[in-house]
């Protein structure tokens, strides 16, 4: 008979053990994919504008992410599995971007990958590295995300690397004293003056007036009437497409006779589009090399890799860094191996060295989660983009 | 064993009778109306199957009766049990129920508590069904109370579902708000930013040239500017303020809120009037709809916000009520569980106190069939089967090695009988076949032997005779001191009286003598005495010479009367000594037997002068005379007398100087009719009980060195034997020795004649007690 315990005792004892028990059972939804990757497929999620000021960012980093992913799944797909790539649209807009993030991490993406922006991505990236999804290659270059940010994977260099380089060139090639600034009136902008104050700081130099606008509104007139005050002889522009083509027109009709240096995130394109007839040099700094230059190597493969997902699309800068943004993503999951988690792949990218793309190298460390650092000046002449080695009057 | 066996059988064949005719007809052919081997074995093997069927029917009964009690336990107590226990924990989870509702923040969760509640109440409903049908009228009084709850709960969901729709829509008024507040921020911004810009510049659009200052500064330009100045400010005002209320928790405050947002309407509807009334109609819209949003319809955020509190208020009272309900309930499903564990328990350990008895009793019932096997296995194979089996193959065993003389027992009535009785057939058959060769090869041998034996026996026989011849020696050695001793007397008998009669010889010549001298003279010389007397004084010479003479004349008579007795002494002593047989005669029995015991008496004292013993006769005179050979019989007596003397010489020897102790031997005779009876007693020694039965055995004895041949009793118990007579002896160690002697008055023609040897068997003593 062995012991006898009581039978309401050892009731009791069964029922918790299969409590216990029923908790280890893990659940149905886990069976079907862990951490976004599925027998044949890998899962991505994007959270950008495709609508609204800056839709041209959003649109065009999804199109060069899809150009290099397709280019992938084209050939055979990564270890036999198809990348997919699920987009959402924030509007440029933090709390957008923010409940888009939510979902697609608990949907169980791999990575969030070609996010736009510097508000946005202050928003989606904690979401993303509290989760501990990769947060990869993000359309900023805003500080925060490359301060100890181990779940987040840049492609392209700082802002403060670009406005360091754009008031080197003014200071330099220029010898320019004069330099205002114009920015967003949020955490890009801010970001991007706080880059031109360090970088004329260092040179004993602050800025001679500077003027803000709301995002997503081209009401700049107020803030142009601000940075007229200070009679600059360049004016760096912090800001989008827009309001940066609305405010270089009204400088001009005003008469302000200034350089004006945008950078990267401006949206090159659309910013040459908005500006038309009136964009002569006008500077614009880019982290990734001339979408146009097919002496490159990534370049073009780039331009086949587009004309396969979409025939018609030109080039532009916004769509190599998706692409480069793709690629990347690409050559993690195949350092990664046969059955990559989010892990593998990032401590495939930091152990990796030196990954080059074909002309673009990027290179990841224990401390270093920023690929490339370097910056590109392009002018505006003719109505079209040109890469320049220095400014030049 | 043959007792037993026979019960067995009797018992089998008392089976047979009672079987039905046919049946015991079939058994009685099958088993050869016996109760044979192949019966036998069934039986037993039977006895054994039957004790573990009954051992097997007593478990499979108590298993019935466990297996019933467990059932109960199952079908009853644990059933009960089981739900009570989901009676607790669905009024547990139903207790749970109401703060979760309460604290569900979307209509999921709050669905899924509504799906918990129902499946929660279903189960409860059936256990409190399950538990009823136990008789367990404490489950009825769950129910008005899980009713109660379940109502309370049906309206806090009610409520709350109610609350959530007010707080959707909130969220719903909230993201609106914001986004017409953006909406109209961004209109704002522009606008506010051309103004400005067309004050400080006179530029409206890029083509257009500046205007003058006058019209910059117009009033109309500034109440624009002033006036979306205001509309900034009191549209911050009233969102901000609608964001609060949204979040008020006081309907007091709530109310004050709306008079202020109200205050701000007011002021933004006065800025809307600076306004032009171009950028008044952009703003417009967006102004209306932030009004209704604020309260211009029953959903607007204010009436929402007071219905969402009325709700949370409600929720918190049904909650309040319900913990009520809920206290009362736990209360009484831990009465039930109590009593459905209780219940439960009692059947547990009573089945569990059965299941004990019937593991010790299934336990016992083993070991009884064990036991009852080992007793079959060994009282009926070992004892009956195998024992008389191995007795057979033993006694098979001894007949292949040629003894034919084994006894086969033929016991009981089966195959082994059978077995006996043919091999006791087989043997008898053997020791015929065994005979016959024997008698032809022992005719052979018995010729060769015979002639050997011959021999044997001539040299036996004189080694015998020499034997006896020295054991008569012996005795004749030990008579003769005795001997001596009687001749001593006669001879001194003789000496004296022919001493006398020299003298009365001489007394008589001289009176011849005188009466010659007297008489010589006249010469006659002597020889005829008296003359002279006769002559002188003859009166007086003739009576005195008559006296002499008869004196002499007796003298004469003595001495040739002793003369005579020890001639008879020499001549019984040679006769003793005789080999040749004598010679039967009637003999005297208490003539001889005194005769010896003073030969025997005087032997040994002529031996040793310190030895006495007291000789007590008992002669019946009617003992007279019996057929016998006298020198034999003496033998007899002397020997045994002597002994008797000499037991009772040692016993004083070994007393030391006990003086209590008196050397006795009695002597008795018996007349018996057709028989004397002649004991001899003594209370010497004493012949210790383990050479008793020796002490006839040849060449037997006791004492050291020369002083017996140990031929003694053999020879005397041949005699008496030969005489047809029986000689008993009886004796206790240290106590007495009495030999007995019954004497025929004829020897019987065929007489026991004389064994060859007397060893053969003590029983032929008789009774020795």
């Amino acid at each position: 008979m062995g012991t006898e315990a009581p039978l309401g005792a050892r009731l009791k004892a069964v029922s918790q053990a299969l409590a216990v028990l029923a908790a280890f059972v893990p659940g149905a939804e886990a069976q079907s994919g862990s951490e976004g990757v599925f027998p044949d497929s890998i899962v991505f999620g994007q959270s950008a504008a495709l609508t609204g000021p800056a839709s041209e960012l959003g649109i065009n980093m999804n199109l060069g992410i899809r150009a290099a992913f397709e280019e992938a799944n084209r050939a055979g797909g990564v270890h036999g599995r198809f990348l997919r790539l699920v987009v959402r649209d924030d509007g440029y807009e933090p709390e957008a971007a923010a409940t888009n993030s939510r979902e697609l991490v608990d949907s169980g993406v791999f990575g969030l990958i070609g996010a736009v922006g510097t508000p946005t991505s202050s928003a989606a990236e904690p979401i993303a590295s509290g989760a501990s999804v990769p947060y990869i290659g993000p359309f900023t270059g805003a500080e925060f995300l490359r301060q100890d940010r181990e779940y987040v994977v840049n492609v392209r260099a700082s802002y403060y690397q670009e406005t360091e380089e754009m008031i080197a060139r003014l200071t330099g090639d220029l010898a320019y004293r004069r330099i205002a600034v114009l920015y967003q009136d949020d955490s890009y902008g801010n970001a991007g003056l706080s880059g031109v104050r360090r970088a004329l700081a260092r040179r004993d130099m602050r800025p001679v007036s500077t003027g803000t606008y709301v995002r997503n509104t081209v009401a700049v007139k107020r803030a142009l009437l601000d940075i007229q005050e200070g009679r600059p002889q360049a004016i760096v522009i912090i800001g989008a497409y827009r309001p940066a083509a609305t405010f270089i027109k009204w400088a001009r009709r005003l008469g302000l006779d200034a350089v004006f240096v945008n950078i990267s995130f401006v949206g090159s394109n659309a910013l040459l589009e908005e500006l038309g007839d009136g964009g002569n040099g006008v500077i614009v700094t880019q982290v990734v090399p001339f979408p146009a230059d097919a002496s490159v190597p990534v370049v073009a493969r780039f331009h086949s890799a587009l004309r396969a997902v979409e025939p018609d699309a030109v080039p532009g800068f916004v769509s190599l860094e998706g692409y480069l943004a793709g690629r990347l993503a690409v050559e993690a999951l195949q350092l990664a191996g046969e059955n990559p988690t989010r892990n593998l792949f990032l401590a495939a990218l930091k152990n990796a060295g030196a990954v080059n793309l074909g002309g673009f190298v990027v290179r990841y460390g224990e401390a270093d989660n920023q690929g490339s650092d370097r910056v590109f000046l392009t002018v505006i002449r003719d109505g079209r983009f040109w890469p320049i080695e220095q400014l030049s009057r | 064993m043959k007792a037993l066996d026979h019960r067995i059988h009797s018992a089998f064949m008392w089976f047979l009778e009672r079987l039905p005719a046919g049946l015991g007809r079939r058994v009685r052919e099958t088993t050869g109306g016996r109760f044979g081997l192949a019966s036998q074995i069934l039986v037993g093997l039977g006895g054994g199957v039957f004790l573990t069927l009954g051992a097997s029917f007593l478990a499979l009964g108590l298993m019935t009766i466990l297996n019933t009690r467990q059932n109960e336990i199952n079908e009853h107590y644990m059933p009960t049990l089981v739900a009570a226990f989901e009676v607790a924990r669905s009024s547990s989870e139903l207790v749970r129920a109401s703060p979760r509702l309460v604290a569900a923040d979307t209509p999921g969760d709050l669905e899924g508590v509504r799906q918990d509640v129902l499946r929660e109440e279903e189960i409860l409903n059936l256990r409190i069904g399950d538990v009823t049908r136990a008789g367990e009228s404490i489950g009825l009084s769950v129910v008005p109370l899980a009713q109660s709850l379940v109502d309370g709960i049906d309206q806090i969901m009610q409520s709350v579902a109610r609350r959530m729709e007010y707080r959707t829509r909130l969220d719903e008024l909230g993201t609106e708000i914001q986004a017409v507040g953006q909406e109209i921020g961004l209109i704002l911004a522009g606008e506010l930013d051309d103004q400005e810009f067309f004050i400080d510049t006179g530029l409206r659009e890029l083509d257009d040239f500046a205007a003058p200052v006058s019209q910059r500064t117009a009033q109309v330009e500034l109440d624009h500017h002033r006036g979306l100045m205001g509309f900034h400010a009191s549209q911050n005002i009233a969102i901000t303020l609608m964001f609060q209320a949204m979040a008020q928790d006081d309907a007091d405050l709530l109310r004050a809120n709306q008079e202020r947002v109200y205050t701000a309407f007011s002021e933004i509807q006065r800025a809307l009037e600076d306004i032009r009334p171009a950028a008044a109609a952009r703003l417009g819209p967006g102004v209306e709809r932030l009004r209704e949003l604020y309260d211009g319809t029953v959903s607007g955020v204010f009436t929402t916000r007071t219905l969402e509190l009325e709700e949370i208020r409600q929720s918190q009272e049904l909650l309040n009520r319900n913990q009520q309900t809920t206290a009362e309930m736990v209360a009484v499903v831990e009465d039930l569980v109590g009593h459905a564990e209780n219940a439960a328990n009692t059947a547990a350990s009573g089945a569990g106190t059965l299941l004990r008895l019937g593991w010790w009793l299934i336990l016992g019932v083993n070991v009884i069939a064990v036991g009852a096997a080992v007793v079959v296995g060994w009282k009926f194979f070992g004892e009956r089967l195998l024992v008389r089996v191995r007795h057979l193959s033993d006694a098979m065993r001894r007949m292949s090695r040629g003894d034919l003389e084994v006894q086969v027992e033929i016991a009981g009535n089966d195959e082994v009988t059978d077995m006996a009785g043919a091999l006791e057939v087989f043997r008898q058959h053997a020791v015929d076949v065994q005979r016959l060769n024997l008698v032809e090869k022992l005719a052979n041998e018995v010729q060769a032997k015979n002639i050997e034996l011959e021999s044997t026996l001539d040299d036996l026989r004189r080694t015998q005779q020499q034997v006896v011849k020295q054991e008569k020696l012996a005795s004749l050695g030990a008579l003769t001191a005795g001997i001596a001793h009687e001749i001593r007397n006669p001879l001194n008998f003789v000496t004296n009286f022919a001493a006398l009669s020299e003298e009365l010889i001489e007394e008589l010549r001289e009176e011849l003598e005188i009466t010659n001298g007297e008489g010589s003279r006249n010469g006659s010389n002597g020889s005829v005495a008296g003359g002279g007397r006769d002559a002188a004084e003859a009166g007086l010479d003739r009576e005195y010479i008559d006296e002499v003479l008869s004196d002499l004349c007796t003298n004469v008579l003595k001495v040739r009367e002793h003369g005579e007795r020890a001639n008879r002494i020499v001549e019984g002593m040679l006769a003793h000594s005789r080999e040749e047989s004598g010679q039967r005669e009637p003999v005297d029995v208490n003539l001889l037997l005194d005769e010896y015991a003073k030969l025997a008496y005087h032997g040994l004292r002529a031996a040793d002068p310190t030895f006495n013993v007291g000789i007590e006769r008992s002669f019946d005179p009617d003992a007279g005379r019996v057929e016998g050979i006298a020198r034999d019989l003496s033998r007899v007596f002397l020997n045994v007398i002597t002994n008797a003397c000499q037991a009772t010489d040692l016993r004083r020897r070994e007393g030391g100087g006990d003086g209590a102790y008196s050397p006795r031997v009695w002597i008795a005779t018996e007349d018996r009719d057709d028989s004397v009876c002649v004991t001899i007693r003594d209370n010497g020694t004493g012949i210790p009980g383990d050479i008793l039965e020796k002490i006839f055995d040849p060449f037997f004895t006791t004492k050291a060195g020369t002083q017996g041949t140990g031929l003694g009793l053999s020879i005397s118990h041949e005699i008496v034997q030969e005489h047809g007579g029986e000689f008993y002896v009886d004796s206790v160690e240290g106590e007495f020795t009495e030999f007995r002697m019954v004497l025929p008055r004829q020897i019987a023609e065929g007489a026991t004649p004389p064994s060859p040897n007397p060893t053969g068997s003590s029983g032929r003593f008789g009774a020795v007690s």
